[in-house]
């Protein structure tokens, strides 16, 4: 079950539909993560990481279904019947490193379209300072308050820590969704699997939140790394025009992987021509009712490249742009008495332009 | 502020949104520990090349686009990155450098970007450096920042200067203000009026007579300026036969002979003219060609056979020449024509006056002159002329009426406003300061503010509000709408 504690009423009276009693920005994350923040006075220095240091370390493994695996081919055809559409994504970032711990920025937008019309709300960014000292008190907070998880757990090590904080801040921001919305279509950046990370466990008390409220979770990835009769999930596809979904239908080695699947498993083209995505259905609801569902995102939703629209400008709009981390960057120097500091590049200062992707300026 | 590149004499400095610069002003990027630093001027502001702004920019267009929408950003982001994206990048030229607090030509070295520091200088600090103004103060007006700026009266002696700007921008105001400034210091000026509009210079806004009233005289040809042959002179009606009326080789060779002829007997009148040359032994075409010019002089007003009507041009110089004054040619209702014998007769008797040191100098003022100046005048101005003591000052709102050579001999360039590109590429020939200069900062120049080039700011251009000038404004543009008529008034109202 999840419980978000929430302090600051959203201003969502504007948004045509009637906001929960107890619909609340979590108060508490923001009282994390001004609290987390509060030791970098002393830091004095931010050490500003080069942009291709900001990939963290990769958590997802490959998956390959084995044994006896049914597909399906379900040709698609829009299902003209009224739903709201709701797409939900986050972003994170590392802005830099203390010379105690790392400072990671969360931001989430969720953008909805009703008929004709295109809403969003943005949430954040909020600042993290988490450091080897703070690090298990902020994840258990942050599992607690965010997911209702109640029990607590060793944080992982500093270098898994964005990427962890990022999943339950997404966690927290598909909860909202599903909370807010009835009777609509939600639309997650993601599969709809939970993974040994010790946080992702909240998406089934989500998923049973979402239908709840009558609503049909969706999740959509642009990249996957199943692998099915010894292909590329993705490139079960190729040849075929769309709009279709490739239902995938088989004994999964969930139990060696640690990963448990929540939705049942489609490679879809949801235009002709486009590219091929793994969506995921809630596989709780009626076979029936996830196809009408991706059937009911078509006629709602723009198509963009095969990509429903709501969920391209979440994604647009949650994202952190270059100006944005100066900003954040600008605010920590104002606030902390911060100094910017870009750290070297190693590869470049030994290999020059050898080996380095070439002389740039 | 914070020096960002340097590329030649171009500086690169990025300012926040915070530090108040604008185009013109004057930058002091100082090393305090090794006592130097450099004078730069902002030519341009541009916004500085934050990584990603497009990508953030085409986001907010596409957001803004969604019909509503709700940003919960408890960090307060948004004013963070408003301030950034306002972040500004000034091009500047260098100007000179500072040693020991003293302008020197010494600036040819590299700042230390981390140890530099980049303040804004006032122009009254840089006017105090450059001792601008010093000597013989004349107030232009207002600087940017309120500093009041002068120039040198002694800046105009010796000097080709150019005044030009689009119209209505306030050329000849500037004109009458520098006029009224070298009349004050006991100057001799001579005006040579297109418009009729230097002809109140001698009285107040309120059309009382103003401190220059006894100083300005003005002269409008045929009425109270008039001469005789006599006293023009064969030197200056030869001039005046070639250039003005354009009378062939062949013919003047014969007026010449006619005046000689006309002198012996005493007879140098229009009517001894006309007369000599009906009964002159000369070919038909020779004696066409004239009476043609003999009856353009006669209709021109401007002779007269009667001495006691003639004003002698020597004596009205010789008034003025040491108090200080200004003669007004008043050019208006002139036929093209008459234009260039008045100017002709004009210039010819000045340069005849100080050739025999009769007339120390003359700063004469010249509007439009391409409408009355003979081809050859203006080689003299760049040669002859500033030798002899007559220092040209051209006010024009035609850049290209000028010739190359004279922009670049210019010693000082009174730059109003261009917006158009061709007259910014001529004005940008004057070697007194780059094209970029020119080009970046006078097309942006508000009306009644000009760019002063040149060594009347010791090199270093200055962005004036001109002052307001307490005289009788004849130069102003007429309008029809300038007061809307009651009528309009009243229907607006109940409209």
């Amino acid at each position: 079950m999840l419980v978000a504690n929430h302090a600051i009423t959203l201003p969502l009276d504007a948004y045509n539909f009637s906001p929960p009693s107890d619909q609340r920005i979590p108060g508490k994350l923001v009282e994390i993560s001004l609290r987390s923040m509060s030791g970098l006075e002393g830091s004095g220095i931010l050490t500003i990481p080069e942009q291709d240091e900001q990939d963290g370390p990769m958590e997802e493994p490959t998956l390959v279904l084995s044994g006896a695996v049914r597909t399906r081919l379900i040709p698609l055809e829009p299902l003209e019947e009224e739903r709201v559409i709701v797409g939900v994504d986050t972003s994170s970032i590392k802005i830099g490193e203390t010379r105690e711990g790392l400072l990671i920025a969360l931001r989430a937008a969720i953008v909805w379209r009703s008929k004709r019309s295109c809403r969003y709300l943005r949430l954040g960014p909020l600042l993290f300072h988490v450091t080897e000292q703070n690090k298990d008190e902020i994840y258990n907070e942050l599992r607690r308050y965010c997911l209702g998880l109640p029990d607590a757990r060793e944080a992982p090590s500093l270098a898994y820590m964005p990427m962890r904080l990022s999943t339950i801040f997404d966690l927290w921001a598909r909860e909202l969704a599903c909370h807010l919305f009835f009777n609509s279509v939600l639309v997650f950046d993601g599969a709809l699997a939970i993974g040994p990370d010790g946080v992702s466990q909240a998406l089934s008390g989500l998923l049973e939140l979402a239908r709840s409220n009558d609503n049909s979770v969706i999740g959509l990835s642009k990249s996957s790394k199943l692998v099915v009769m010894g292909k590329p999930l993705l490139e079960l596809l190729n040849g075929t025009p769309g709009p279709c979904l490739l239902e995938i239908d088989g004994q999964l080695p969930i139990a060696q992987s640690g990963i448990q699947l929540l939705g049942r498993i489609h490679v879809a083209k949801l235009a002709p021509f486009s590219c091929p995505f793994r969506l995921d259905v809630d596989a709780a609801l009626p076979r029936d009712d996830g196809i009408n569902a991706v059937r009911m995102l078509l006629s709602n939703d723009a198509i963009y490249e095969g990509y429903p629209e709501t969920l391209r400008l979440a994604h647009i709009i949650a994202t952190f742009t270059a100006p944005e981390v100066m900003a954040m960057q600008l605010m920590l120097s104002r606030t902390y008495g911060l100094r910017m500091i870009r750290r070297p590049d190693v590869r470049k200062l030994l290999f020059g332009p050898f080996g380095t992707g070439g002389a740039q300026d | 502020m914070r020096l960002y590149r340097k590329e030649g004499d171009t500086l690169k400095v990025l300012c926040l949104p915070d530090e108040e610069v604008e185009k013109g002003d004057y930058l002091l990027v100082e090393e305090p520990e090794r006592g130097r630093a450099l004078l730069a001027q902002v030519i341009d502001v541009q916004f500085a090349n934050i990584p990603g702004v497009l990508e953030e920019l085409l986001r907010d267009s596409m957001v803004s686009c969604l019909d509503c929408g709700q940003d919960v950003d408890p960090l307060d982001l948004s004013s963070h990155l408003a301030y950034l994206e306002d972040a500004r990048l000034l091009i500047c030229k260098i100007r000179g450098g500072l040693l020991n607090g003293r302008l020197t030509d010494h600036m040819h070295w590299l700042p230390s970007r981390s140890r530099s520091r980049i303040r804004r200088l006032s122009t009254a600090e840089l006017l105090e450096l450059s001792g601008v103004g010093r000597e013989l103060p004349i107030a232009i007006g207002e600087a940017m920042d309120g500093s009041k700026v002068q120039i040198d009266a002694k800046a105009l002696d010796g000097s080709l200067t150019i005044i030009t700007g689009k119209k209505g921008t306030g050329k000849s105001h500037l004109a009458k203000l520098l006029v009224l400034g070298l009349v004050r210091y006991g100057a001799t000026v001579v005006i040579l009026d297109l418009n009729g509009e230097y002809t109140r210079l001698g009285y107040s806004c309120d059309g009382r007579p103003n401190e220059f009233y006894g100083r300005v005289l003005v002269l409008k040809p045929g009425e109270n300026f008039r001469t005789t042959l006599a006293k023009a002179g064969l030197s200056v009606m030869m001039n005046i036969m070639i250039h003005a009326l354009s009378l062939p080789g062949t013919s003047a060779r014969e007026f010449k002979r006619i005046w000689y002829h006309l002198s012996r007997h005493g007879s140098l009148t229009l009517e001894g003219l006309e007369n000599a040359i009906r009964s002159w032994k000369c070919n038909e075409n020779v004696r066409d060609a004239l009476f043609s010019r003999c009856y353009a002089l006669s209709s021109s007003g401007f002779f007269t056979d009667d001495p006691a009507d003639a004003l002698d041009l020597e004596d009205a110089l010789l008034a003025i020449e040491g108090q200080g004054g200004a003669i007004v040619i008043n050019l208006r209702d002139l036929s093209a024509v008459d234009r260039r014998v008045v100017v002709e007769y004009v210039l010819g008797k000045l340069t005849e006056l100080l050739s025999k040191w009769i007339l120390r100098a003359v700063f004469l003022f010249a509007e439009e002159a391409h409408l009355y100046l003979r081809e050859t005048y203006w080689e003299d101005v760049v040669t002859r002329m500033r030798h002899l003591g007559i220092f040209t000052t051209f006010i024009t709102n035609q850049p290209d009426t000028i010739r190359d050579n004279i922009y670049r001999q210019a010693d000082n360039i009174f730059l109003f406003n261009f917006t158009n590109q061709r007259d910014l590429e001529m004005v940008a020939r004057a070697s007194r300061v780059d094209a970029e200069t020119v080009k970046a900062i006078a097309r942006e120049l508000p009306p009644g503010h000009c760019l002063i080039i040149g060594s009347a700011a010791r090199d270093l251009p200055i962005v004036v509000r001109v002052r307001r000038l307490d005289v009788d404004a004849m130069g102003r543009t007429r309008y029809f709408f300038e007061e809307a008529p009651a009528t309009l008034k009243l229907e607006q109202e109940i409209g």
